[in-house]
């Protein structure tokens, strides 16, 4: 029954942690590798489990369970287990990447620095753990919990190892780190209010796939209003609008692994959150605040897009930019159709992907040049040809163009918004296109500002060198993978195949609904009252068309 | 190898090769470059026998499956072998083999030559993938990666500002175009359940949608094509890409990119023939592009800004024909354009690389003695352009300029101005550049004629720009058997009698006048303001400047400004200031930040504790 590949993501970053604790803390370079291996073990686990696994089997696969006994259910319905389906799958193997890629690119801190190394690379290994033990987990509880495991080392990393020697600005990194964690915390206390309440109306076993079974008589209503707490609580993690004011202070005070792991990783935290509990616990309340969630997304699109537009600080950028791709995976997640989920997952697949190398290469920046106001950069491409060709690649990947990654799920996201049929969902979808031209403005805007044209006073090289050794590999891979999914997609998308029955057959229906969908004027005059009654709309919509061929002719 | 899948495939190997030795290796790049380019005419010629031979059956492949997704909806690579695809192959690889050659005289000092190779190739590689692309998805993935290697190449001398601004400008403009093109492929994609063009020309007369909805989706369709063939309101790009190095703008912003759109309107005409309001609007821009580029035109003092002002018309042209319905004409004229206008700005490259990088004809005159061999060529380039009989313009701008004859009134109205204008503007910069006197001695008076790479592209530039509308050899290719329609009565005798007034008046103002500097130029003088109104581009860019881009702006201002004080300070403090009065108490026990911390997500633990037990 138990399957290591699917507690070996969780358990190998625990134990390294533990080991780089009792290391000798002088001794850096066994601290890097200890950490380096211990996530290539989640890692090579994870791509093990993806070779094993059968994505035309419906549910988990390669699960491990501790400490379960059938015959007497665990207090409270808190039971600890693991397992792979098609939504964690993807996203832990994208987890453990960017985790090789930190470990791989973390900076050693100053000789002198009061900041050790040993729990730098402790506290990583534990924001690793925490992302793959919230992806596997069965259970709801230990999907919180490992969650929230991730908090306390994102705290610590925020407000005490920040890059030293950076010219700090407004608040103190420990300020930030506390809003951070307010924040957070905000969240998380709505989301314990919700499993307590679950666990009420529906006992026993808190496993997604028994509450879903039990959640099948609650009223529609109580779903909504869970599903509606749900989306903030689990949004503020996500960074959903106007919960989101958290992330850019954090990101632009964290070096780069820290911000890798967690605005590549642990950001998906939310929406994979309301991926799982909508599809396999609350799916009426999902159904009916969907366009509530792509409403959101809307607004976090073009917000946190505009305001990327303004900024100018390389990672603020960044922040920005990822909250507005936030909105993308919202969208999907708001769809409900199996196109959607497909949509989210790898969406936030590339996400992570690509924001982990705008991270790290920011941080590269930041460290050879001594800063990243990409107001006082200029010219750069001339002095250090290396970082601005990774640069460039990174605006490719970041403006969603073909052939990386981002293109694949953006353009998955398209398909999803605009077939789901409803006008919201197709607003949603015109929304999403035109927030390709707002990334490409801000990506382009802040790249040509910083590397091309006159050359600035500060354009000098800095202390470092730029982009070699480890760091430069964690680029290149970062950058294969986010080009590998971009240009042969099926790798990811193939898991999608395979689904449950009755989700393939709403998946059709959602392919065989927009045929009839655009008749928009004579959608668009309709009261908000019709609009709501969606199962009397399909059948006007046969109808409608052919009167309005009729006025063709 | 008889699949077009190396032909597709060639020209990336190169790009890729090329991309690991980009920092050194400048001959190497450049044979590495032009070899493939070699090889990839040499196959694009043995495709065309193919064609000719009908046995094009030998070169078809099995699409592969790139994306597939739940619920059924599958997207795939593929390679599309039938005459239009096989006649853009061939123009793309003939003008880009050229191009490459030029290109090995006119780079060959520029320290970043490997670069520029392999963005050529890049560049080539994804044009072919717009031509051989069998469904929209395709075509939308390549057409994006056109845009890239457009942006890179007009970037390529990124230490300029005006350079990097014009790259970004391109990419940004496109990506604007794009926007509107992938909104009308979603639209096609709902109503007709397919993307491949195929399936799309026999799936869509049955669409049952409002008339308007059909108008909407062509449009929007028809928005890639305006992005990328440059036509209003989205031109603006275009004259900005001629930052790039001159042979670049010969083979992207002359004969391949800008024509991808018409191609593209080509295998989408199901659309047009649909919905008969979509064409108009499809014609009606192109009109309106025609004229207006070609007013811009007569007032412009860059030879390359003239050039490409000339391009933005002669697609304009294309898009009428289109949008009307003579999808054949459209292509031929792509065809011949191709080439003359390569011709034309390899020429121009030819000029400016004899002048050390001087672009304005008011600092030329003269030149035909120094440079008989490139005056000989831009002249005849002129005359094509023009569509003098017996050049190859001749032929296809008449196809255009009879298809519009029936077509929506006012049409060929505007056709007869712009092909009036036409002559006038390129005998203008003709007879500044090399007739007359110069008027600047020092960059003239060394001037001579280009070593023989650059000089045999012109030399086979010039031939096909004369012969390669005889014989109606490209509407034979793509509609074989259709009888061709010649002129009759008053037209017989106007159309080729069109481009002489506009050289005679030309010649009048510009070859007798002898003006000796900018400041005498006769048109300014006569023209006044308005002159003043076509010299600064009809004053376009300054309208975008003070309207989207401004608020675009303001936008980003608000929501910036509203960001820093509302949500990045008043809130947060409101918030902190609120849970801070609430932990008042427990704070003063703890020693820091971290302790505050853990008391937090221990109060939370038990809470949760407390609750569960409770329940």
């Amino acid at each position: 029954m138990n399957d290591a590949l699917s507690w070996v993501p969780v358990a190998a970053p625990l134990v390294g942690a533990v080991l780089v604790a009792f290391l000798s803390a002088s001794d850096r370079f066994a601290q890097r590798v200890v950490a380096v291996v211990s996530s290539l073990i989640a890692l090579g686990a994870a791509v093990l489990a993806y070779i094993s696994f059968d994505p035309s089997v419906a549910g988990y696969q390669l699960v491990s369970r501790f400490g379960v006994n059938p015959d007497a259910p665990a207090a409270f319905g808190i039971e600890l287990g693991f397992g792979y389906d098609t939504k964690s799958l993807p996203l832990v193997i994208v987890a453990n990447i960017v985790g090789v890629c930190a470990f791989l690119s973390a900076r050693f801190s100053a000789q002198d620095s009061e900041r050790n190394d040993r729990e730098h690379f402790a506290l990583l290994l534990v924001a690793l753990a925490s992302c793959n033990g919230a992806f596997l987990s069965l259970n709801l509880f230990f999907f919180f919990f490992f969650a929230e495991l991730g908090t306390l080392p994102k705290y610590l990393l925020v407000a005490r190892w920040w890059r030293q020697g950076r010219e700090l600005t407004g608040p103190k990194p420990a300020a930030i780190a506390m809003q951070m964690t307010l924040y957070i915390l905000l969240g998380a206390m709505a989301f314990l209010g919700v499993m307590v309440l679950l666990s009420a109306t529906v006992g026993g076993s808190l496993d997604f796939d028994a509450l879903g079974k039990g959640a099948r008589e609650m009223d529609p209503e109580l779903q909504t209003t869970l599903y509606g707490i749900l989306v903030f609580a689990l949004g503020v993690w996500s960074s959903i609008w106007p919960l989101h004011a958290w992330a850019p202070p954090a990101y632009a005070t964290a070096q780069a692994p820290t911000n890798m792991l967690f605005a590549g990783v642990a950001k998906s935290f939310g929406l994979y959150g309301l991926l799982r509990i909508g599809s396999q616990v609350l799916p009426q309340g999902a159904q009916a605040l969907g366009e509530v969630v792509m409403l959101f997304g809307c607004i976090n699109i073009l917000y946190a897009g505009w305001a990327a537009l303004k900024q100018t600080d390389w990672n603020r950028m960044l922040a920005y930019a990822s909250i507005s791709h936030a909105g993308y995976t919202f969208i999907a997640v708001g769809s409900g159709t199996a196109l959607g989920e497909a949509a989210a997952i790898t969406l936030m697949c590339a996400h992570g992907l690509i924001t982990s190398l705008g991270f790290l290469l920011t941080d590269e920046l930041d460290v050879t040049v001594g800063l990243r106001n990409i107001s006082r950069l200029g010219g750069l491409a001339k002095t250090l040809p290396m970082l601005s060709v990774a640069f460039c690649v990174f605006a490719v990947a970041g403006a969603g163009f073909p052939g990386t990654a981002g293109f694949v799920g953006e353009l998955m996201v398209f398909f999803a918004a605009w077939g789901a049929g409803s006008i919201m969902s197709q607003t949603a979808a015109v929304i999403c296109v035109f927030g390709v031209i707002l990334s490409a403005t801000y990506v382009y805007r802040a790249l040509h500002a910083t590397f091309f044209g006159d050359a600035k006073p500060r354009a000098a090289t800095g202390p470092g060198t730029a982009l070699s050794g480890l760091p430069l590999v964690a680029t290149v891979v970062l950058t294969l993978s986010t080009v590998l999914m971009g240009v042969y997609p099926r790798l990811v998308t193939d898991l999608f195949q395979g689904a449950a029955p009755s989700e393939e057959q709403a998946a059709q229906a959602a392919l065989a609904k927009p045929r009839n969908l655009m008749a928009l004027p004579e959608r668009l005059t309709r009261t908000v009252d019709d609009s709501v009654a969606v199962a009397d709309e399909s059948e006007d919509k046969a109808a409608a068309p052919k009167g309005a061929s009729e006025d063709k002719q | 190898m008889n699949s077009a899948w190396s032909i597709l495939l060639l020209p990336l190997l190169a790009a890729a090769v090329l991309s690991t030795r980009l920092l050194r290796g400048q001959l190497a790049a450049a044979a590495i470059s032009v070899g493939t380019a070699f090889i990839s005419l040499a196959q694009a010629l043995r495709l065309f026998m193919a064609l000719r031979a009908d046995a094009l059956a030998d070169w078809q492949s099995e699409p592969l499956s790139w994306l597939v997704l739940p619920g059924g909806a599958h997207f795939d690579v593929g390679v599309l072998v039938d005459s239009p695809s096989v006649l853009l192959i061939l123009i793309v690889s003939t003008v880009g083999f050229l191009v490459q050659l030029f290109s090995v005289g006119y780079m060959k000092d520029d320290p970043g030559i490997a670069r520029y190779f392999a963005f050529l190739s890049f560049f080539t590689f994804s044009m072919l993938g717009i031509v051989l692309a069998p469904n929209l998805i395709q075509m939308f993935i390549f057409w994006e990666l056109v845009g890239l290697a457009s942006y890179l190449l007009i970037g390529f001398w990124f230490e300029r500002n005006s350079a990097g601004d014009a790259a970004k400008k391109a990419l940004l403009a496109n990506r604007v175009g794009d926007f509107g093109f992938m909104c009308g492929i979603l639209m096609v994609w709902a109503m007709a359940g397919t993307l491949d063009f195929g399936e799309l020309a026999k799936a869509w007369p049955a669409v049952q949608a409002a008339p308007a909805i059909l108008t909407l989706a062509g449009v929007l369709v028809f928005c890639g094509a305006v992005g990328k063939s440059a036509q209003l309101p989205l031109h603006v790009w275009l004259p900005d890409a001629m930052e790039g190095p001159t042979p670049v703008s010969a083979l992207i912003h002359a004969a391949t990119m800008v024509a991808a759109g018409v191609y593209m309107l080509y295998r989408t005409s199901f659309l047009w023939e649909v919905s008969t309001d979509a064409g108009d609007i499809v014609a009606w821009i192109g009109a309106l592009t025609s004229l207006f580029a070609a007013l811009i035109a007569i007032a412009q003092r860059d030879v390359k800004r003239v050039l490409a002002y000339s391009t933005l018309s002669q697609l304009g042209y294309m898009v009428m024909a289109v949008g009307v319905g003579s999808k054949v004409s459209g292509l031929f004229h792509l065809t011949t354009h191709a080439c003359f206008k390569a011709l034309l700005f390899l020429s121009a490259g030819s000029i400016i690389h004899a002048l050390h990088h001087e672009q304005d004809i008011w600092k030329m005159g003269g030149l035909w003695r120094k440079l008989p061999l490139t005056a000989a060529a831009f002249g005849i380039g002129a005359l094509a352009l023009a569509g003098v009989w017996p050049l190859s313009g001749f032929y296809s701008k008449d196809a255009i300029l009879l298809s519009l004859v029936d077509a929506a009134p006012g049409l060929f109205e505007v056709a007869i101005a712009t092909a009036l204008l036409t002559p006038f503007y390129i005998g203008r910069t003709w007879i500044l550049v090399f007739l007359g006197k110069s008027r600047n001695e020092e960059a003239t008076s060394h001037a001579h004629e280009a070593p023989w790479m650059m000089a045999l592209p012109l030399v086979v530039l010039a031939l096909l720009s004369v012969v390669s509308g005889w014989g109606g050899f490209v509407p034979e290719l793509l509609e074989p058997g259709v009888v061709e329609h010649h002129a009759e009565g008053s037209l017989a005798i106007l159309l080729p009698a069109l481009p002489a007034f506009g050289f005679i008046a030309a010649w009048l103002l510009y070859g007798q006048g002898k003006p000796a500097s900018a400041e005498a130029d006769p048109l300014a003088r006569g023209l006044g303001a308005v002159f003043g109104v076509l010299e600064r581009r009809l004053l376009v860019d300054e309208l975008y400047e003070h309207t989207v881009l401004w608020l675009q702006d303001q936008i980003a201002s608000v929501v910036d400004a509203f960001e820093r004080y509302v949500m990045g300070s008043a809130l947060p403090t409101a918030v902190g200031g609120w849970i801070g009065k609430a932990n008042r108490g427990v704070k003063a026990m703890q020693s820091g930040h971290v302790g505050a911390y853990l008391f937090a997500f221990g109060a939370g633990a038990a809470l949760l504790f407390f609750l569960l037990v409770r329940l």
